[in-house]
C-alpha cells in the first residue's frame, strides 16, 4: 500500500515538474516572476479541448499531435507577449513586471470565460490510452505513464540542451551572471525571448495533458500557479534540477500524507516550503 | 493629474445624478437581491440558476407582477467567498434596499450571509445552498431553506446505502462545510440503520484539487464496498475520469453528487453504473410544469438543458412570488405566516414549508447512471425520489441542535 502511494506520488510529481519547469527556467534566466504561467497552462488545456476533435479524433496519434500543436500555439502567444510587453520592463522595477504578468492573468481568464464559458470542459481520452498496466495490486494508468514519459523527455532534453549546446552554455551563464553575458557581446534580449517561448511551450503542453486528465474550467490558472510556485520555491528559484526533486517530493508527501494525516498533507507541503526558505536565508546571512 | 481631477469630478457627479435618477424609479413591486457565486468555485453551477430565475421573473412580471408591481432582481457576485458574500449582502440591504435575499450556492457563503439577514430582518431564501446549520443550529425567523439540506440529504443517502447493504465504506468529502457535514450525518445515520457498516477511511480532498489519483489509490487499498464521495463539479468529474484507469467501478461502487452539469460536461466519460444523487434533475421530474419549463428554457438558450440549480432557482422565484401575494406585503412576519400556510406547486411537485425551522419538504433524487437514447449525455435512471417528509429531522433533534449551538 505504501509502495502504491509512493509510486502514485512520483507520477504526480513528474507532472508537477512538467508544470513547474517552464516557470523556473524563465525565472532563472530573466528574473521575471511569471504569474501568467498558470494562464498559459490553462490556455493549453482549453485549446486542446478546442482543436482535438479536428485532428484524427479518438486516436492517440491525433491526440498527442493536438497537444503538441497547442504547445506551439501557446508558445507563439508567449512569444508575442514577451516581444510586445515583457521586453519593455526587464529594466523596470520588479513591481512593474509583477503587474504586467498579473494583467496577463486577468486578460487570459476573461478571454477564457468569453470563449469557453464557466462550465467545466474535458477531453475524452482515446480508448487506447484509457487503460492501465496492472501488476498485482498495482494499477499504472496508461495515460499517466504517458505523462511521466513526456516529463522525463522534457527533463532529458532540457538537460542535454543546457549541457551540450552553445545556447545552453549561454543560458547557464545568464542564470549565473546576466551582466557578464552581456559584456561578452551576447544579445540578452534574444536569450530572454527564447527562454520565455520555451517556458510557455512547456506550460502549454502540460495544460494539454491536463485537459484529458481532469475537469478543466476557467479557475485552473490559479490552482496551477500556486502549485507551480510551491515547487519552484522549494526547488530553489531558477534551479531546474531543484524543481525536479521538489516536484517529486511534493507528490510523495501529498500521497503518503493521505494515509496518515488526510487533512494535513497540504500543511506539510507548506511547512516544507517554509523550512526551505528559512534554511536558505539563514545560510545566506551566514548565521 | 490636474486634468484628470478637472474632468473626474464633474464626471463622477454626472454619473451619480444618472444613478440616483434611475435608482428609485419604481414605487410598487418587489426588489430581490441575489447574492451568490456567479464566479469562483460555484461559477460552473449557477449560471443556469440565473437564466431560470430570469425566465421566472419575466413570466411573473408579464402576468402582472406581485404586490402591484414588477419583480426586480439585483445580481451580486459573492465570487464564492464568504467575506465577499457578506459584503454584497450588506450592500444589497443598505444601498439597494432590497426586500429579500436569495442565492447562495456555497454553504460557507450561506453561513456568512445568514447573520446579516437576521440582523437586518431581511428574509433570506436559500435556493441553491445545502447546509442545515443556517436554518437549524443558527436558524432565525428570516431564513428559509427550499432545497434538501445536509441533514436531509445525509439521511437519504444513509438509507440508500443501508438498503444496498454496503458494509465497508471509504468516505471522500470535500474539506469544507458541506463535505464535512454530509459525511458526518451520513456516518451517524448509517450507524443507526446498519450497525454492521463501518467507515474504514475518511479522505478530505480540498476544493479545487483535481489530481485525485492518490486519493483513489488510498481509497481502493481498503477494498471497500463503496466509495462515498461528497464532491461536486470539477472534483466529481475528475474523480470519475481518473478512476476509470484504476478500474474504480469494477473494484467498488461509487456514490457521489451528480447534478446535471456534471453529465453535460463529462458526457460519455461517465460510465454506466455510478450511483448519483441530485436535487433537481430535470429529466426525472414528472410535473407538467417541469416539462413546460424545460422546453421554454431550451428555446431561450440554444437547446441547452437546465441543470439542477436552474430547477431550484426557478422554484424559489415562484415560492417567493406566491408567498408575497398571499401575505399581501413584504413584511417578514406576514411572509413567514403565508409560507407556513401554503402548498406550493413547484417543478419538483407540491412542497410545503414547516415553521419550526422554515424548511421545505424538498425531495432528494438518487439513481444509477446510464447512457440512454433520450439525451446526448448519460443521466440517472431508476431514480428514487425520497420525499422530504421522510428525511426532515424531528423537532427534538432540531431543538437539541439549537441548544448545542448556543453552548
Amino acid at each position: 500500500m505504501i509502495i502504491v502511494q509512493v509510486l502514485q506520488g512520483l507520477m504526480e510529481g513528474v507532472f508537477l515538474f512538467l508544470i513547474a519547469s517552464g516557470l523556473t527556467l524563465i525565472f532563472g534566466v530573466s528574473r521575471i516572476v511569471n504569474f501568467a504561467h498558470g494562464s498559459f497552462y490553462m490556455l493549453g488545456a482549453f485549446l486542446t479541448y478546442q482543436i482535438h476533435p479536428w485532428i484524427a479524433a479518438g486516436t492517440p496519434g491525433g491526440f498527442f499531435t493536438s497537444i503538441l500543436l497547442c504547445g506551439v500555439l501557446v508558445a507563439l502567444i508567449g512569444l508575442a507577449f514577451e516581444l510586445v510587453f515583457l521586453r519593455r520592463v526587464y529594466h523596470a522595477e520588479e513591481l512593474m513586471q509583477l503587474v504586467l504578468t498579473l494583467a496577463a492573468v486577468l486578460i487570459v481568464r476573461d478571454l477564457t470565460k468569453f470563449f469557453w464559458g464557466l462550465d467545466d470542459v474535458t477531453v475524452v481520452l482515446p480508448d487506447a490510452l484509457s487503460g492501465a498496466v496492472i501488476m498485482g495490486d498495482l494499477f499504472l494508468p496508461t495515460y499517466q505513464l504517458a505523462m511521466v514519459t513526456v516529463g522525463v523527455l522534457v527533463l532529458v532534453s532540457l538537460w542535454a540542451v543546457l549541457k551540450f549546446t552553445r545556447a545552453g552554455i549561454v543560458l547557464r551563464a545568464a542564470t549565473d551572471d546576466r551582466g557578464m553575458v552581456a559584456l561578452l557581446g551576447i544579445n540578452q534580449a534574444h536569450v530572454f525571448t527564447a527562454v520565455f517561448t520555451v517556458g510557455s511551450f512547456l506550460a502549454g503542453i502540460a495544460g494539454g495533458f491536463a485537459a484529458a486528465f481532469e475537469s478543466v474550467n476557467y479557475l485552473l490558472d490559479a490552482r496551477v500557479i500556486v502549485l507551480a510556485f510551491i515547487v519552484v520555491v522549494i526547488g530553489g528559484l531558477g534551479n531546474l534540477y531543484g524543481a525536479l526533486f521538489a516536484a517529486l517530493g511534493v507528490g510523495v508527501v501529498k500521497s503518503l500524507g493521505l494515509l496518515w494525516a488526510p487533512r494535513l498533507s497540504m500543511v506539510v507541503i507548506f511547512l516544507l516550503m517554509a523550512v526551505v526558505l528559512l534554511f536558505r536565508s539563514l545560510r545566506r546571512t551566514g548565521e | 493629474m490636474k486634468t484628470s481631477i478637472r474632468f473626474g469630478v464633474p464626471l463622477a457627479a454626472a454619473l451619480l445624478a444618472i444613478g440616483s435618477a434611475l435608482g428609485p424609479a419604481y414605487a410598487a413591486g418587489v426588489k430581490i437581491g441575489y447574492v451568490g457565486g456567479i464566479s469562483g468555485a460555484c461559477g460552473g453551477l449557477t449560471h443556469s440558476a440565473r437564466k431560470a430565475m430570469e425566465i421566472a421573473q419575466d413570466e411573473i412580471n408579464s402576468a402582472g407582477g406581485v404586490l402591484g408591481g414588477p419583480i426586480e432582481i439585483v445580481w451580486r457576485d459573492s465570487k464564492t467567498k464568504p467575506d465577499e458574500g457578506s459584503k454584497q449582502a450588506r450592500d444589497l440591504i443598505l444601498s439597494e434596499k432590497v426586500d429579500l435575499l436569495t442565492g447562495v450556492c456555497s454553504s460557507s457563503v450561506f453561513m456568512a450571509i445568514n447573520p446579516i439577514a437576521k440582523q437586518y430582518g431581511v428574509p433570506l431564501f436559500s435556493a441553491i445552498s445545502g447546509t442545515h446549520k443556517a436554518t437549524i443550529d443558527f436558524g432565525h425567523p428570516f431564513v428559509v431553506q427550499t432545497q434538501p439540506h445536509t441533514l436531509m440529504e445525509g439521511k437519504a443517502l444513509a438509507e440508500y446505502a443501508a438498503r444496498k447493504g454496503w458494509k465497508n465504506i471509504v468516505t471522500m468529502g470535500l474539506d469544507y462545510e458541506w463535505g464535512r457535514t454530509t459525511v458526518k450525518v451520513f456516518t451517524e445515520e448509517l450507524a443507526k440503520l446498519n450497525p454492521d457498516a463501518k467507515i474504514t477511511r475518511q479522505l478530505w480532498p480540498r476544493i479545487g484539487e483535481t489530481n485525485l489519483t492518490s486519493y483513489i489509490t488510498a481509497a481502493l487499498a481498503d477494498e471497500p464496498d463503496l466509495i462515498m464521495a461528497v464532491m461536486f463539479g470539477s472534483g466529481t468529474n475528475s474523480l470519475i475520469k481518473q478512476g476509470k484507469a484504476y478500474g474504480l467501478l469494477q473494484r467498488t461502487e461509487l456514490l457521489t453528487f451528480l447534478s446535471t452539469e456534471s453529465y453535460m460536461s463529462l458526457g460519455r466519460d461517465i460510465p454506466d453504473g455510478v450511483h448519483g444523487w441530485a436535487r433537481g434533475p430535470f429529466y426525472a421530474l414528472t410535473a407538467d410544469a417541469a416539462r413546460e419549463f424545460v422546453a421554454k428554457y431550451q428555446a431561450a438558450h440554444d437547446g441547452e438543458y437546465p441543470n439542477d440549480w436552474g430547477i431550484l432557482g426557478y422554484d424559489v422565484m415562484y415560492i417567493i412570488a406566491g408567498a408575497l401575494e398571499k401575505a399581501g406585503s413584504t413584511d417578514p412576519a406576514a411572509l413567514r405566516e403565508a409560507l407556513g400556510a401554503m402548498a406550493f406547486d413547484t417543478l419538483r411537485g407540491e412542497l410545503r414549508m414547516r415553521t419550526i425551522d422554515n424548511t421545505f419538504n424538498a425531495p432528494s433524487f438518487i439513481g444509477v447512471t446510464r447512457m440512454t437514447d433520450d439525451y446526448p449525455f448519460p443521466v440517472m435512471t431508476d431514480v428514487n425520489v425520497i420525499p422530504g417528509d421522510l428525511t426532515l429531522p424531528d423537532e427534538t433533534t432540531v431543538q437539541a441542535l439549537r441548544e448545542a449551538a448556543k453552548g
